[in-house]
């Protein structure tokens, strides 16, 4: 284990907002444990609903992970490591999705006949589901960084790495294409 | 007032994300592991900055050495005596030269050491290019203003000498070589574009070790080196199909077999 300590205020991204306050000095270790067991869960989430692929999300949130506490010395504010991880997940599922275009329209097709996905998502689910994938990648990122991690626009500007104003924009497309696309499935099948 | 559709799109999508991935406590192994991941791409970091820092430092020492030797206040030279017995190691004090003065109440000293002493492993006389092992000395170094106080012993490092290779091509298919434990096998086998060969295959992976032989073979060539590794007999193959084997229709032209059986001994 490693020996060198990290000293400092931790903000409530880390170990919650009663602790706020709190000055705390822990291993580079045991941080890394804690930050795992606070973010590992939600940026699966997030990443499976980014690249369709549980497996592939699996990897890339580790991956994050890896990176994030490997350049920890790098970090200007480890305060915000939560953010820095996000940032970290969206980029290499970015990456992923960019470099692997033959693999993600497999993964896709894979995905809308993994029977896991169809015996845990009803219509409905599955309906949401596909008209998430269906959106460009910009807007799929607003969309998923505003509604599922319930990130407010600042934030998703930051995990995504541009404007807020763009993050708007890229917010109010797809949100406009989900509910036309939601709207007509639910008309076809009423 | 929250949108409606907001609102059903966050429950529909917070419902399908914990779907996928129902809520559970992380696997204690997976958190291990990316700390002993995280330990050891640190090793790496750090040996790759290291290794950085450190031939940037020969390279600029080198670079120093290489100069002209008037811009240095001082100069050491270390030299290996023709007969091998003493090495003698040599500061010189050149004097004032820019803007650094040497120490002008210390001439010029000289320390000498039996090599024994020195650690260094002296070359046999007789020894041939081929066939002695590589003995490197450091160079030269040159230190600015540095007093003559604690002159350095010269280090010497020896490589263990290495037997010799022996070089095999195609017109040698069909024979046997004998080869000592630790002795490489070089297979150049030369072919073209429309001959090509196949990469040489051992039949025993145990008596013969795969190495990399460093060169980069000509389109239809084959190169392979192995290293024997253990005492016994194995055979290496490969083959050279003309390419219009191939095409449609193919040609009858016959392929060619090159068989080598190698004997290693102790």
């Amino acid at each position: 284990m490693a020996t060198n300590s990290i000293k400092g205020t931790w903000g409530g991204n880390l170990v919650g907002t009663s602790e706020a306050t709190a000055d705390v000095t822990a291993t580079r270790d045991e941080l890394m444990v804690l930050l795992f067991h606070r973010n590992h869960l939600r940026l699966c989430r997030l990443a499976t609903l980014l690249v369709s692929d549980p497996a592939r999300a699996e990897e890339i949130v580790q991956e994050a992970f890896l990176r994030t506490f490997s350049g920890w010395s790098r970090l200007r504010d480890p305060d915000c490591a939560d953010a820095y991880l996000r940032r970290a997940v969206v980029n290499l599922c970015r990456s992923r999705l960019r470099r692997r275009q033959v693999e993600r329209t497999g993964n896709e097709a894979a995905w809308r006949r993994d029977s896991m996905a169809a015996e845990v998502l009803d219509d409905t689910q599955m309906m949401v589901m596909d008209a998430v994938q269906a959106l460009p990648p910009r807007q799929r990122e607003a969309v998923l960084l505003h509604y599922l991690a319930g990130l407010s626009g600042p934030e998703v500007a930051a995990a995504m790495g541009c404007a807020e104003g763009t993050v708007k924009s890229q917010l109010s497309k797809g949100r406009a294409a989900l509910a036309r696309t939601l709207r007509t499935e639910e008309e076809s099948r009423a | 007032m929250p949108d409606p559709f907001d609102e059903r799109l966050q429950r529909v999508l917070a419902n399908v994300a914990s779907a996928l991935h129902p809520s559970r406590p992380p696997d204690p192994i997976a958190v291990n592991l990316l700390v002993d991941q995280v330990h050891r791409r640190r090793h790496r970091q750090r040996l790759v900055q290291s290794g950085v820092l450190l031939t940037s430092a020969v390279l600029a020492l080198g670079l120093f050495v290489g100069a002209p030797g008037p811009a240095s206040p001082s100069q050491r030279v270390n030299s290996l005596g023709q007969d091998g017995a003493a090495i003698t190691t040599t500061t010189v004090y050149l004097g004032a030269t820019g803007t650094s003065e040497a120490p002008s109440d210390q001439g010029p000293t000289t320390s000498t050491c039996p090599a024994s002493r020195c650690g260094v492993r002296t070359l046999p006389p007789t020894a041939t290019p081929t066939t002695t092992p590589h003995a490197t000395t450091t160079a030269p170094t040159v230190l600015a203003n540095t007093p003559p106080t604690a002159p350095t012993t010269t280090t010497t490092t020896t490589r263990p000498p290495s037997r010799e290779m022996i070089s095999v091509t195609e017109s040698n298919s069909g024979e046997t070589i004998n080869l000592s434990l630790g002795q490489s096998v070089r297979f150049l086998l030369s072919g073209s574009s429309s001959d090509r060969w196949s990469a040489p295959i051992t039949s025993d992976a145990g008596i013969l070790k795969a190495q990399p032989s460093g060169i980069l073979p000509t389109k239809g060539s084959a190169v392979a080196q192995y290293r024997g590794a253990a005492v016994g007999q194995a055979t290496v193959s490969a083959s050279q199909d003309p390419t219009c084997r191939n095409s449609n229709p193919p040609c009858g032209l016959p392929s060619r077999l090159f068989t080598l059986t190698v004997a290693v001994g102790g």
